[in-house]
């Protein structure tokens, strides 16, 4: 997580190398990615194996569409993009599928505190005040809680996340969970 | 809401973070598997047909006879069947010509075989799962073929 580099700036570097020929360049590009795209899709409410089928397609068009991606710096936005629209693809595709009265309300709710034992209280409290948050708000700090402190502010940006909803300010999502974990005495900083 | 992000924050977001890695973290292995997955895409193959749609999943238990499978591409077809030995699988193929060397692919894991002089394959210590073949033709001019995916 503390990473001293840009994530950003380190996969547009990659990105540009691969695509001019360098094609070992991918093999790090992907282990670099990959886990902020998964964050991504599952946040999109997508169960685990659709998450790992959406980005690797997201991959294989990278791959086979490099050429097209001119600015090596809107690699991290078209990875985030294609996602996202591959996800709401799928998560449409889902929902079409199940007979209408058994729609759940949220499709998949990921693992909770119920399934896992969250190791210490400061985590469950995060999961409690975390989970009260809207959807919107937790996939959006999902995500970007993947770019490390360097990166908040660039991968937000970068991922087309609307100025505003954090960093460089703060941003209505972030400064609604700090308030609850405030006024929690549970919750505390490592 | 327009305050400048401090320590706090960044505390709070790597705090999420962590969280997300203990909770729900990709498996391992996912970026290899992509990654083999993109370089058998890269390849330039052509994708062999399996004659019987409905055969996509290769019988071994010992009460049923072992189907067989067969795959067809423009010059080549191979036929596989599997049978189980103690804990794992062993798969019998045939190929239209002989030294020809067909792959057994297994996840990320490629199991090498070539052809005997009457085409014969074997593939021993084969993990239940889904596989795949990649077949290359004697002649280097022309593309590998790969198979679609059956369940062993």
């Amino acid at each position: 997580m503390n990473r001293t580099t840009s994530l950003v700036r380190e996969a547009a570097t990659l990105f540009e190398e691969f695509r001019d020929g360098q094609r070992d360049r991918l093999d790090p590009l992907v282990r670099l990615m990959t886990p902020t795209l998964w964050h991504m899709a599952r946040s999109c409410g997508l169960s685990q194996s659709d998450a790992e089928d959406v980005v690797q397609t997201v991959w294989m068009s990278v791959v086979a569409k490099a050429e097209t991606i001119r600015d090596p710096r809107t690699i991290v936005a078209w990875l985030g993009t294609s996602v996202r629209r591959e996800s709401w693809r799928v998560s449409r595709e889902r929902r079409a599928a199940l007979p209408r009265d058994t729609l759940p309300e949220h499709p998949d709710p990921g693992q909770g505190p119920a399934d896992i034992a969250l190791r210490a209280e400061t985590d469950r409290a995060l999961w409690r005040h975390f989970s009260a948050l809207t959807p919107k708000c937790q996939e959006i700090l999902r995500v970007i809680s993947r770019g490390g402190p360097p990166d908040y502010a660039t991968l937000s940006d970068a991922l087309g996340i609307p100025v505003g909803s954090i960093g460089p300010t703060r941003g209505r999502c972030l400064a609604t969970l700090r308030d609850a974990l405030l006024a929690d005495p549970t919750w505390s900083t490592s | 809401m327009n305050e400048p992000m401090d320590a706090l924050d960044a505390e709070i977001l790597t705090h999420i973070a962590s969280l997300f890695d203990a909770i729900d973290p990709p498996r391992d292995d996912l970026a290899d598997d992509i990654l083999f997955a993109v370089s058998l895409a890269a390849l330039d193959t052509e994708l062999a047909t399996l004659e019987h749609e409905s055969l996509l999943t290769l019988r071994t238990s010992s009460a049923t006879p072992t189907d067989t499978v067969t795959f067809t591409s423009s010059a080549l077809q191979l036929m596989v069947s599997a049978s189980p030995t103690s804990g794992a699988l062993r798969v019998d193929g045939w190929i239209t010509g002989g030294g020809l060397r067909v792959e057994l692919l297994a996840g990320t894991v490629s199991h090498q075989a070539t052809s005997d002089a009457h085409g014969r394959l074997v593939w021993f210590d084969i993990p239940r799962g889904p596989i795949r073949f990649l077949m290359h033709p004697a002649d280097v001019e022309s593309r590998p073929v790969l198979t679609p995916s059956i369940e062993l």
